[in-house]
């Protein structure tokens, strides 16, 4: 089982613990860990995409910023593409990379609360939701990895700001 | 109580009363259940102090009138189960004041979402939504949006997952239609943990 796939379980098993009383530290925990294991599914499957050394694979995921990968998500979720990326895309985004850049987006400020927010209060409906969300994004991503553009969104996660210069 | 509190609590009894019209019995069973959110003096509270800006003449005397009816109403039905024809008539009531006063507490990407909440038949468990317009962390322009629902709805269950994802993606819509830039954050929100919220300073 990949890192992302086993933190995705993790997520899952904060939630159902002390399912009558969860605990803020249980849900916060949750939340930033559904987050981290998108974002680890997303740098793996990038770095697949760029490098084939070994050696290199393991650094390569060091370069991977989450607020560049946010602004990398905002167009293929919103669908509102800027040149030089608006050549290198379909008119209409499929709906699975769609969902998958959506659940990042929804996912960060989320996780940024769990994890550095004391005033936040976490409930059980939302911490569920996110996620369920995560879960059917590993599922979309699954579907629509083979496609193109999931190679633009991939590279884009890494260099989309450099290409904005 | 603060003008950004009071907003959040106009807007959270409109988006319950925009559920739908009397005519139909599940609107008015939605209504019955959300009425803790809606049928309450506090909803008109303000109106009747300094946020109060009416249309001119004979049309500003009837949103009062209809004001003072709804605050004897919901004082009235305070303690004890409203009939359905209470329920209904309550319902007008605050209609009627708060079409007349909306534009004053409402955004356009706020009546965009709620629009898209009630755009296709939801679970019995929705109740409301409040909002917020905002930047999120990064500091891009954003919408927070709380789903007010029942507090024993299962999050569990698939029906509420898939309301979920569903609510998201029209929100998306929603707002990409209106030209926003904004993000929408979609959160959910016991109503239990809703009224202590608009109670004590909303979101």
């Amino acid at each position: 089982m990949s890192l992302a796939a086993e933190l995705l379980e993790t997520a899952g098993y904060l939630t159902r613990r002390n399912q009558n009383r969860p605990t803020q530290a249980d849900l916060r925990r949750a939340v930033s860990t559904a987050y981290y294991a998108l974002f680890h599914l997303f740098v793996r499957e990038a770095t697949a995409a760029l490098v084939t050394d070994p050696g290199l694979r393991g650094l390569v995921p060091r370069a991977f910023g989450h607020t560049d990968m946010r602004d990398a998500c905002e167009p293929f979720a919103s669908g509102r593409f800027r040149d030089p990326l608006r050549t290198l895309v379909p008119a209409t985004t499929p709906p699975d990379l769609v969902s998958v850049a959506q659940a990042f987006l929804d996912l960060q400020p989320a996780r940024h609360a769990a994890d550095y927010d004391t005033t936040a209060a976490f409930n059980r409906p939302d911490t569920l939701a996110f996620v369920r969300q995560v879960g059917r994004a590993f599922a979309a991503w699954d579907r629509v990895k083979g496609e193109p553009v999931a190679t633009v969104f991939l590279v884009s996660l890494l260099l989309g700001r450099r290409w904005n210069r | 109580m603060a003008a950004k509190d009071f907003d959040h609590i106009i807007r959270t009894a409109a988006a319950a009363l925009a559920a739908g019209t009397a005519g139909d019995s599940r609107v008015v069973a939605r209504w019955t259940a959300s009425r803790d959110l809606w049928l309450t003096p506090e909803v008109v509270y303000e109106l009747a102090h300094d946020r109060l800006i009416l249309p001119p003449e004979a049309d500003g005397r009837d949103v009062l009138a209809r004001m003072d009816q709804f605050r004897a109403t919901a004082i009235e039905l305070s303690g004890r189960q409203p009939t359905p024809d209470e329920i209904r008539q309550a319902a007008g009531l605050l209609a009627g004041v708060l079409a007349a006063v909306a534009e004053h507490f409402t955004e356009p990407e706020g009546e965009a979402l709620v629009r898209a909440l009630w755009a296709v038949p939801v679970p019995d468990f929705v109740l409301a939504l409040d909002y917020d317009l905002d930047n999120d962390w990064t500091g891009a322009p954003a919408v927070r949006a709380w789903v007010v629902i029942r507090d024993d709805a299962d999050p569990e269950s698939d029906e509420f997952q898939d309301f979920a994802d569903g609510f998201r993606d029209r929100a998306w819509q929603a707002l990409a239609k209106l030209g926003s830039g904004r993000i929408p954050y979609v959160r959910f929100r016991p109503e239990s943990e809703a009224k202590a919220a608009l109670a004590g300073g909303a979101a």
